[in-house]
């Protein structure tokens, strides 16, 4: 009697995928999946730096704040021409004033009574790079105000230690600011 | 099979992207168009720039050289009330990858004497 080797028994046809032919589809999938992943990771990193800057409102509120200050004064005493980091103050038409100054890092708003001491002080912004101002006109103040914000964009893509704090950036805004006071008659 | 997805996973992802950095580049734009806007009526108020129906004055308007693809135009009407114009400012600018992007302020400016009113 014959018998039939078991190699013999299969089927005609494909015979499927041999052992080189996965290895290699394997590493192409191992490659391209990380090649995506990197950039998912990216795009949501670049919409966390934009969600990050719409998100911090501190800036735009000393700003905002600023230009109603000087917005409502009747004078801005700026002595010589050109940009400056000295102080800015705002002289209102009843002889109040509101002095912005750079302390170190800080934005600093101060209300002065008549003589020119401090009757209230607050801290507008911190983390300032830098400011200054200049009399653009007559009563037109240009202003611009360098912050450090935080940049979640720099975040290593692997071994992140516990300490990890996101790199700061420098980011500049400016605003040109007219005297509404010196308008009214 | 494998590679067909990947190249499809691949292509999304790319659109992803691009629609992020298209999404900051709008955001960025659009932020200072409309402080070069504000900085136009500011110096409309001042009087450092004419109070005209017309293109913007870049050196008398802006403390701050602007893109050259950024286009303003101030437009001059009357209003109700002698003496208060009213003020429309447009602005259009092309992002890097040459997306529109617009911008259109209104206000009330008092200026006695002006041909500004009902």
């Amino acid at each position: 009697m014959r018998t039939v080797a078991p190699r013999d028994r299969r089927a005609p046809g494909p015979a499927g995928f041999s052992l080189l032919e996965v290895v290699v589809t394997l590493a192409v999938l191992a490659v391209a999946l990380a090649l995506s992943g990197r950039l998912v990771l990216e795009s949501q990193l670049g919409l966390l730096r934009t969600q990050a800057e719409l998100a911090n409102p501190l800036p735009r509120y000393a700003l905002t704040r600023l230009r109603a200050d000087v917005e409502g004064a009747a004078s801005v005493p700026a002595i010589l021409p050109g940009w400056r980091s000295s102080p800015l103050v705002a002289i209102a038409s009843d002889g109040g004033r509101v002095a912005w100054r750079l302390s170190g890092e800080e934005l600093e708003r101060r209300v002065l009574d008549g003589a020119g001491a401090t009757l209230v002080r607050h801290v507008a912004l911190r983390e300032v790079a830098g400011w200054r101002w200049r009399a653009a006109a007559p009563g037109l103040v240009d202003v611009e105000l360098t912050y450090r914000a935080r940049d979640p964009s720099g975040v290593p893509l692997a071994g992140v230690p516990r300490t990890w704090a996101p790199p700061t950036v420098e980011r500049s805004v400016w605003a040109r600011i007219a005297l509404r006071a010196e308008a009214l008659p | 099979m494998a590679l067909a997805l990947v190249g499809l996973a691949l292509m999304l992802d790319l659109g992803l992207q691009a629609q992020s950095r298209e999404l900051e580049a709008r955001v960025a734009a659009e932020a200072d168009l409309v402080r070069r806007a504000e900085a136009v009526i500011e110096s409309v108020r001042a009087g450092v720039h004419p109070l005209e129906t017309g293109p913007v004055d870049a050196d008398l308007a802006w403390p701050a050289p602007a893109d050259p693809r950024l286009r303003m135009v101030l437009v001059v009407g009357g209003s109700e009330v002698a003496g208060v114009c009213r003020l429309v400012v447009r602005g259009q600018t092309r992002s890097r990858r040459e997306r529109p992007h617009g911008v259109e302020l209104e206000t009330l400016v008092w200026r006695p004497g002006s041909p500004c009113g009902p």
